[in-house]
């Protein structure tokens, strides 16, 4: 039997490496068993299962460009993602995907792009942002905006770095609390947005964060008359199955694992459950 | 194959053949008033008026609980399809069940082919009892367009006195009936007495909605904000009943059970209920909807609004279950109704 035959039926991949980001942040790199391409979408997930625990709905960080690597930030925060922290290299695990539809990078080719992550939000950003460094000349001016609640809570901050001394885009970071070693931006996400000098109508905004960030992210956009079609975001929910039956991702009518998790506020903004 | 008729005294003996291939389920009677499929051994009144039975024949292609997944986790990880099937026939459906199947079926074909659903679904002969008149006061099966059913039965039969004028719909059923039925061909008596009954019944099952089906799900769409959802939000105790005995509730939640060898184990999936609290809650603790009146009015959109847009079919089939075992009285047209007329109000 092969996936075709049941849509629950993960495929085995093994853990080639991991990475403690932060107290509650791991990234692990995966392969699958039979070493074959994993072809998706930046804003893609996958389902992760622990035999034995369950599965968890998880986004895609890594490059879609390197088909033999699947990298995951994974937050501890549940039994099967607590499960993921303790597997280490060599380890297997199940994966279903890639699942979703992902960014609308056809439709953002020759604008600027605007990245808005707040906190783990950074994780499905970080597969866009590969994406468009690696095909930079598709692209006008890139802007990343990054939000933590404390310095220890950056993640992938050699990454960051390291864009950010490209010299090609604009890279802030800022912190909720900052510590007494800090000397960065410290003041939430949406006191970047203002000083920014944006082109509304040849900008795309991708934001990803926590839920509570959105709405106060949508009014700073607003002001800057930003359309709603270039507003994206990345919805959260709870997921069983990833392909649209068991009903738990549904906001009003929409399924978020078969339209989303990428949407619109042009979308967003007629459900009423959204944000 | 020509309409045919049945003789009643001769339908446990088609049943007792069929049982030797199939397994039968048919209604039985559990308790006074009390409806059930079950597995049949004598069919001494199988198809007598019975009401809605607790649950809908639907657990028999989307069971309560069920295996996706065989898994062992030593020496390696190794995971197997489960996609359990048997050879079954549902004996004595009503047409609100059937369009509640049909239902399953699209949702279980949309977007992505739930196998574990076909495969059991292609394995079902239907054998439909007609309505001539009202089960009980909760049915409102003409309000949604589910009295009359045209498809998803293999044989459609009606009660017309002594015998059952039976409608063979499907070469799997026209097999059953020519193989193992004590039958005759309908004589033009037979056919009329059927169709005189047909046109009785319609004047004996009330339209009980105060606008058009059609104009519903535009209704629903604009009364996110009505003060329905607030009241019912009171009365509502999120129990989730009523999308446990609904016939086109499809939801479900999906766990791992580790055998006692704490190295091989099942994935299931067991039905769930968009009005249980945390239905929609996401590991951070956000509640998408965190009250009772919200996840009532998504129930509600799901019947009338968002599956019914989707799929072009109201996906309340008006089997009336819901009403009669909520524990608060909260009743499907009453709600139907209010929403109408609060619009009315409002325009």
């Amino acid at each position: 039997m092969n996936n075709s035959d049941s849509i629950f039926l993960p495929e085995v991949a093994e853990v080639v490496s991991t990475r403690q980001l932060t107290d509650m942040e791991k990234y692990i790199e995966l392969k699958l068993s039979d070493s074959r391409e994993f072809d998706f979408n930046p804003g893609q997930f996958v389902q992760l299962s622990i035999f034995g625990i369950g599965e968890a709905p998880i986004s895609i960080s890594s490059s879609p460009s390197n088909k033999n690597i699947i990298g995951l930030c994974i937050r501890k925060a549940g039994d099967v993602t607590s499960a993921i922290h303790r597997l280490e290299e060599g380890s297997s695990l199940g994966i279903r995907g890639p699942l979703g539809n992902g960014f609308p990078i056809d439709e953002m080719k020759g604008n600027d792009i605007l990245f808005i992550a707040g906190g783990l939000g950074l994780a499905p950003l970080r597969s866009l942002i590969y994406y468009v460094l690696e095909k930079r000349e598709d692209f006008a001016k890139v802007t990343i905006l990054y939000g933590a609640k404390s310095p220890d809570d950056i993640l992938f901050a050699d990454e960051l770095e390291s864009w950010k001394s490209r010299g090609d885009i604009d890279l802030e970071i800022t912190v909720d609390v900052p510590g007494a070693d800090w000397s960065g931006k410290s003041g939430v996400i949406t006191r970047l947005i203002p000083p920014l000098k944006l082109n509304p109508s040849n900008t795309y905004a991708m934001i990803v964060g926590p839920p509570v960030m959105y709405k106060y992210v949508l009014l700073e956009l607003q002001m800057k008359q930003l359309p709603e079609n270039n507003i994206i975001m990345s919805l959260e929910r709870r997921m069983k199955c990833g392909v649209g039956k068991c009903g738990h991702c549904q906001i009003n009518g929409v399924y978020v694992c078969l339209e989303g998790p990428e949407f619109s506020y042009h979308t967003l903004k007629f459900l009423s459950e959204a944000i | 194959m020509n309409d045919v008729i049945i003789e009643k005294r001769n339908i446990n003996s088609l049943c007792q053949i069929l049982k030797k291939t199939f397994t039968v389920y048919g209604v039985t009677e559990k308790e006074e008033g009390h409806y059930v499929f079950a597995e049949m051994e004598e069919f001494a009144d199988p198809l007598k008026d019975y009401k809605p039975t607790i649950l809908p024949p639907k657990k028999y292609l989307f069971p309560q609980q069920e295996t996706l997944l065989r898994f062992d986790t030593k020496p390696h990880a190794d995971v197997r399809p489960v996609v359990e099937s048997k050879k079954q026939i549902l004996f004595g459906v009503r047409p609100c069940d059937i369009h509640g199947i049909n239902l399953l079926d699209k949702v279980f074909t949309t977007d992505h082919e739930d196998t574990n659903y076909t495969k059991k679904r292609a394995d079902t002969i239907i054998f439909g009892i007609d309505c001539l008149a009202p089960c009980y006061e909760h049915a409102l099966c003409a309000s949604v367009g589910c009295l009359e059913v045209d498809d998803g039965y293999d044989v459609m039969m009606t009660d017309i006195g002594t015998k059952f004028y039976t409608v063979v719909r499907t070469s799997r059923g026209e097999e059953l009936i020519s193989k193992y039925a004590d039958f005759a061909d309908a004589e033009d008596e037979d056919k009329e007495k059927y169709l005189q009954l047909k046109k009785k019944r319609e004047g004996l099952f009330d339209y009980k909605f105060k606008a058009d089906l059609s104009e519903l799900p535009l209704l629903f769409k604009n009364a996110d904000n009505n003060s329905i959802w607030e009241e019912l939000n009171d009365r509502c105790l999120g129990c989730g009943r009523c999308n446990i005995v609904c016939p086109t509730c499809y939801c479900f939640d999906v766990y791992d059970c580790m055998e006692l060898d704490m190295s091989s184990g099942e994935r299931c999936r067991e039905w769930d209920a968009c009005t249980l609290k945390d239905f929609a809650v996401v590991s951070t603790g956000e509640n998408f909807r965190s009250t009772r009146g919200q996840r009532l009015r998504h129930r509600f959109n799901r019947k009338f609004n968002y599956l019914m847009t989707k799929h072009n079919a109201s996906f309340c089939v008006g089997c009336g279950r819901c009403t009669r075992s909520c524990p608060v009285n909260i009743d499907v047209a009453e709600t139907v109704n209010s929403v109408i007329e609060s619009s009315n109000n409002n325009e």
